[in-house]
């Protein structure tokens, strides 16, 4: 407990990290260091609180006890801030090792960029709007937004402003390639125009199929019937020529039987028709 | 590249520390304002009972 009149906690050492000298080892001990070094650092500073206040006896000291609760909550907060730096820094260090340099990308891995940048930062948006607007903290906005990313359930005002950074250079970079990136949304919306216009189509094409086939239908049944009344001229036709010929033969036949004329031989009995007809 | 990229970590780094640091005060600050509002609380108990 600090004496009275001592400005005990800011006249302590606050200590760097002895890290630079070690910055050459691996990306990921060096995430982990920071890890451990902000936990650390929350812990000392919760400690240093409740050192300061071990000899307050709430029940003795008026305001007390909601002072203390006012220094924990600011505590609280600088603790958050801390474990956002710890994110963001080990997000960043990650971009370092996997990221190349925008010009060194190709245009498709660009694109994905600009993407990913422009998604994380409407996240951001919508967090730190919802943390300004519904007084919810960081981690129930996160939540609510579903968020899965640590760094943007803990996105503070200066992890939107890193984003939106990232995300006008990832822009400019596609701009100066002439490259258009589509935003999922704009995606969908082409997908759904596509998606519209082949069903246009398909429905026009079914249409003019369904009208060809109707018109083939009537071409079809029009050469049937046509062939039919052929068939039916051709039948008539040759019973007419059958009859004809029976009618003919019958004719012949008639004519065979009938006596002929008087005067005129038919030739078969010998007689003249005169003979004949005077017999009869 | 490689030394591109682990000049940018140290710089990622070295900002990190930095901004840690000035956490680091903002805490030490947090501390040191709760002792001096104690203080002055016993003291002004202090005068009124004088």
């Amino acid at each position: 407990m600090a004496r009275f009149g001592e400005n005990a906690a800011t006249e302590q050492e606050v200590p760097i990290e002895a890290g630079q000298e070690n910055v050459a080892e691996s990306p990921e001990a060096l995430t982990e260091r920071i890890q451990e070094n902000s936990e650390q650092a929350i812990t000392d500073g919760e400690a240093l609180l409740n050192e300061a206040s071990g000899s307050i006896k709430p029940e003795e000291e008026e305001g007390g006890p909601g002072l203390l609760e006012a220094a924990r909550d600011k505590m609280r907060q600088v603790g958050d801030n801390i474990k956002t730096l710890a994110s963001s820094t080990a997000q960043k260090i990650k971009f370092a090792i996997v990221g190349k340099n925008l010009e060194e990308m190709t245009d498709d891995e660009l694109a994905e960029r600009l993407n990913q940048k422009r998604e994380q930062h409407t996240e951001a948006v919508a967090h730190s709007k919802m943390t300004m607007r519904d007084t919810v903290t960081k981690d129930e906005a996160g939540e609510k937004l579903g968020y899965t990313d640590k760094i943007l359930v803990k996105g503070s005002y200066e992890a939107r402003q890193g984003l939106n950074e990232e995300r006008t250079s990832a822009q400019q970079e596609a701009n100066k390639r002439g490259l258009e990136v589509l935003t999922d949304q704009q995606k969908e919306d082409a997908r759904q125009e596509r998606r519209t216009i082949n069903r246009e189509r398909a429905q026009a094409f079914q249409e003019e199929i369904d009208s060809r086939r109707a018109k083939e239908g009537e071409q079809e049944k029009e050469r049937i019937n046509e062939a039919v009344l052929a068939e039916k001229r051709k039948q008539i036709a040759i019973m007419e020529e059958k009859t004809r010929q029976e009618e003919e033969a019958q004719r012949r036949e008639d004519k065979r039987n009938t006596p002929s004329a008087p005067g005129h031989n038919d030739g078969r009995s010998g007689n003249t028709y005169t003979e004949d007809w005077e017999r009869l | 590249m490689e030394e591109k990229k682990s000049e940018q970590i140290e710089a990622i780094y070295n900002e990190y520390l930095a901004k840690l640091n000035e956490l680091k005060k903002e805490q030490a600050k947090i501390v040191d304002n709760f002792i001096k509002e104690i203080e002055q609380k016993k003291l002004d108990k202090i005068r009124r009972e004088l």
